[in-house]
């Protein structure tokens, strides 16, 4: 039954779609041949010639829902095999694996995971292949717009989104409560909040704690404390704004938080699971964190403030207009030379719907790319508080796009905390940073 | 059909082994070298522009570089001067007739067979600015008044991976220094004792140079293990605070594969090659010229 819905609402969204190109009119044909044998209880296949595509994933998630999915699109698609190779844990092994394979013209690789920060470095190194054809605006209206800009490089499209995320600001229910405090829209007021709420506790919180640990997770935190104050990193032309008055401003700001222990001393070496575990072990007021803290917050065996932690969108600058998260999450991308380009974007398409991206949120706790996911009423069944998320993800910002993105990152890494240890002050740790990142590519 | 000489066959049976070499080793180290003389990319796509040196007179002006340098160095000599220090003292421990002296010599490898990644966590958890039991201990000896981030400040996060370090390596100085220890012919004492030689004497007419060969082997070891570390400062610091903990390999890790960089990732990787080398060059003579002078003079 359920098998039935999902193939009439695939061939519903093909009817809908501009038939200009004959290779998706082709298609169309096809599935709407398959979707009427199914429908009719036919479960002969269509003649068509079998296909054995290669997907390079993610390690398989908790509850083994790609293949789950795999076997869903089957239903439809029995000539085409999809065969999953898992890629290695950690996101830059990830990353290395792909680029060796595919700089050597692989093409036993039909498309791949990548994170949102690589399109830049895949699309100028032209390993990939632009979507803007077989993705057409028309379909990509229901997803979130900071996934699909995260996708986009150059005015072109080059990957279709299947899971996102974005920072947001954890706070003490209960705190905030006793004191009769609101949910902090700025950041000075979040120091004000916290600060007051120390003194009255009798001392031993901090106010702040995010993954300031040298590396990617600062780079996210540090790209948020920059455009929630209206300052830039990367300019749409390319051009690096990094030393910026708002940027000095805001930086400034957290040194000094850090310098008067607003924010615990150690959280320069702090990874995102340091900083959570000093929010759950009740030593925090707020936590800057990724939407999965959330469900580990009520793990009573790992946190002492279960049911205590509210979620809010992130505080903005003196400067700022809105508070702005980075955006994370995975897409997927197709390899320029693969052999089944028109088999591969069928179940690229197939990832990115709506049942698939629903069957990994309710199994593996992912945050779908698709907006209409915010407002279903399982997901909200089981985890009410992704009703907050929407308008964090709408006005979620993708970090620097540039394809030199891992060199601009780790300098923008490294002067931050040069910065907030004081070592440089955050005028000249800016400054520096703009020299460096000037260089980067030439 | 002429048959093989008894060279010929040694030759024949070593040629897998030298293929593999030359495949595995050899030709990447070289392609290593030659990359280093290219401007190449990732996201410049697939082209080499031959450009000499340039990727040198880049490094020998970028401070980056002299900053993982100086890091190396001092990461490098600090860790195998104590752990070498150190390994002696243990060994003669271990060296001295007690009971439960076989357990020890087990007891005493644990840190060295524990995988560095997971020690390197080991160590973070210990000096955590919340709940470190370092701090802890520290604080109730009454040296700080107050729990340290360790990992947040240079001085002291540099401190912390070298007393990693040491305390995952010494144990495994110290046993080869132990091997060593009992190579030594115990008749070479007992004379040396009836000659009016003392304890202190001894140790450093008889023990120490009889040890050199395999000191030198244990230095030579550490040495380059030491230039080339990488794992414990993912593990610890990921090079930070800002720069203060990068190291040359780690330098080289990222500019290479984490920015596509690879003519310049090339040109740090070979100054590594380069440095070992001469290290391990200076080694080879001594170690060979010792080993041999220690068999004349075996009796």
């Amino acid at each position: 039954m359920c098998a039935i819905v999902v193939t009439s609402e695939y061939a519903r969204n093909y009817i809908l779609k501009e038939e200009k190109m004959k290779k998706l009119a082709l298609c169309l044909t096809v599935l709407l041949v398959a979707t009427t044998l199914f429908a009719a209880g036919s479960k002969e296949a269509v003649p068509e010639a079998a296909v054995t595509l290669h997907w390079y994933s993610h390690a398989s998630s908790l509850g083994n829902t790609e293949k789950a999915i795999i076997e869903k699109f089957n239903e439809t698609n029995p000539n085409i095999t999809v065969e999953v190779i898992e890629l290695p844990e950690a996101t830059n092994d990830k990353l290395q694996a792909l680029l060796i394979a595919l700089q050597s013209g692989d093409s036993s690789i039909d498309f791949f995971n990548a994170d949102v920060t690589w399109t830049a470095t895949f699309a100028s190194a032209q390993l990939i292949e632009p979507l803007d054809t077989w993705f057409p605006a028309s379909e990509r209206a229901g997803f979130l717009a900071g996934t699909i800009a995260a996708a986009t490089y150059n005015d072109k499209l080059w990957g279709i989104p299947f899971r996102t995320d974005a920072g947001v600001l954890y706070y003490r229910k209960d705190l905030l409560q006793k004191y009769g405090k609101e949910v902090p829209k700025t950041y000075t007021d979040l120091f004000a909040t916290a600060q007051e709420i120390n003194e009255k506790e009798g001392g031993g919180l901090y106010a702040l704690v995010g993954s300031l640990a040298n590396g990617e997770g600062l780079t996210c935190n540090a790209v948020e404390w920059f455009y929630s104050n209206g300052g830039q990193v990367i300019g749409k032309d390319g051009s690096i704004l990094i030393d910026s008055s708002q940027n000095r401003q805001i930086l400034e700001m957290m040194s000094e938080a850090y310098a008067n222990k607003l924010m615990p001393e150690g959280v320069l070496s702090y990874g995102s699971g340091d900083a959570r575990s000093s929010m759950f072990q009740g030593k925090q007021v707020f936590m800057r964190a990724w939407p999965k803290a959330y469900a580990m917050g009520q793990d009573p065996a790992k946190s002492q403030v279960m049911g205590k932690l509210g979620v809010a969108p992130l505080p903005r600058g003196p400067q700022g207009t809105m508070g702005k998260s980075t955006l994370g999450g995975w897409q997927l991308f197709m390899n320029k030379n693969s052999k089944h380009k028109d088999a591969s974007i069928k179940f690229m398409r197939f990832y990115a719907s709506e049942y698939a991206q629903k069957l990994h949120t309710l199994n593996d706790s992912y945050m779908p790319a698709r907006t209409t996911l915010y407002t279903d009423k399982d997901i909200l069944e089981k985890y009410p508080h992704y009703s907050d998320f929407p308008q964090v993800l709408e006005t979620a910002v993708p970090r620097p796009q540039s394809p030199y993105y891992a060199e601009i990152s780790s300098i923008l890494s490294a002067e931050v905390q040069n910065a907030m240890k004081g070592s440089k002050s955050a005028a000249q740790a800016l400054s520096d940073a703009q020299k460096a990142m000037e260089q980067v590519g030439k | 059909m002429k048959t093989l000489t008894r060279k010929q066959f040694g030759y024949l049976c070593m040629a897998p082994t030298l293929m593999i070499f030359l495949i595995f080793a050899i030709y990447p180290v070289f392609r290593t070298i030659l990359l280093s003389l290219y401007r190449f990319r990732l996201q410049t796509g697939p082209t080499k522009t031959f450009i000499g040196l340039d990727n040198y007179f880049h490094m020998f002006g970028d401070s980056r570089f002299f900053n993982a340098l100086f890091f190396t160095l001092l990461f490098t000599l600090l860790t195998v001067v104590t752990e070498v220090i150190l390994g002696l003292i243990f060994a003669q421990l271990m060296n001295l007739p007690f009971k439960g002296r076989g357990a020890l010599r087990v007891v005493v490898l644990i840190p060295w067979a524990i995988p560095t990644i997971v020690s390197g966590f080991m160590w973070k958890f210990m000096v955590h600015d919340q709940y470190g039991v370092f701090n802890q201990i520290l604080q109730t000896l009454g040296i700080i008044d107050s729990f340290l981030p360790w990992l947040s400040r240079d001085t002291s996060a540099r401190l912390v991976l070298i007393m990693s370090d040491i305390w995952k390596t010494a144990p495994y100085v110290s046993l080869l220094v132990l091997a060593g220890l009992q190579t030594i012919p115990k008749t070479l004492y007992e004379a040396a004792a009836i000659d009016g030689a003392g304890p202190i004497r001894r140790y450093f007419s008889l023990t120490l140079p009889l040890l050199k060969p395999v000191l030198a082997t244990a230095v030579l070891f550490r040495l380059i293990s030491s230039f080339k570390v990488f794992t414990v400062i993912v593990a610890l610091t990921n090079g930070g605070p800002g720069y203060a903990t990068e190291s040359l390999t780690m330098y080289t890790m990222r500019t290479y594969f984490d920015a596509g960089n690879y003519g310049y990732g090339s040109a740090l990787a070979t100054f590594t090659l380069f440095v070992t080398c001469i290290i391990a060059l200076l080694f080879t003579d001594v170690i060979r010229g010792k080993i041999d002078g220690g068999k004349r003079s075996r009796p």
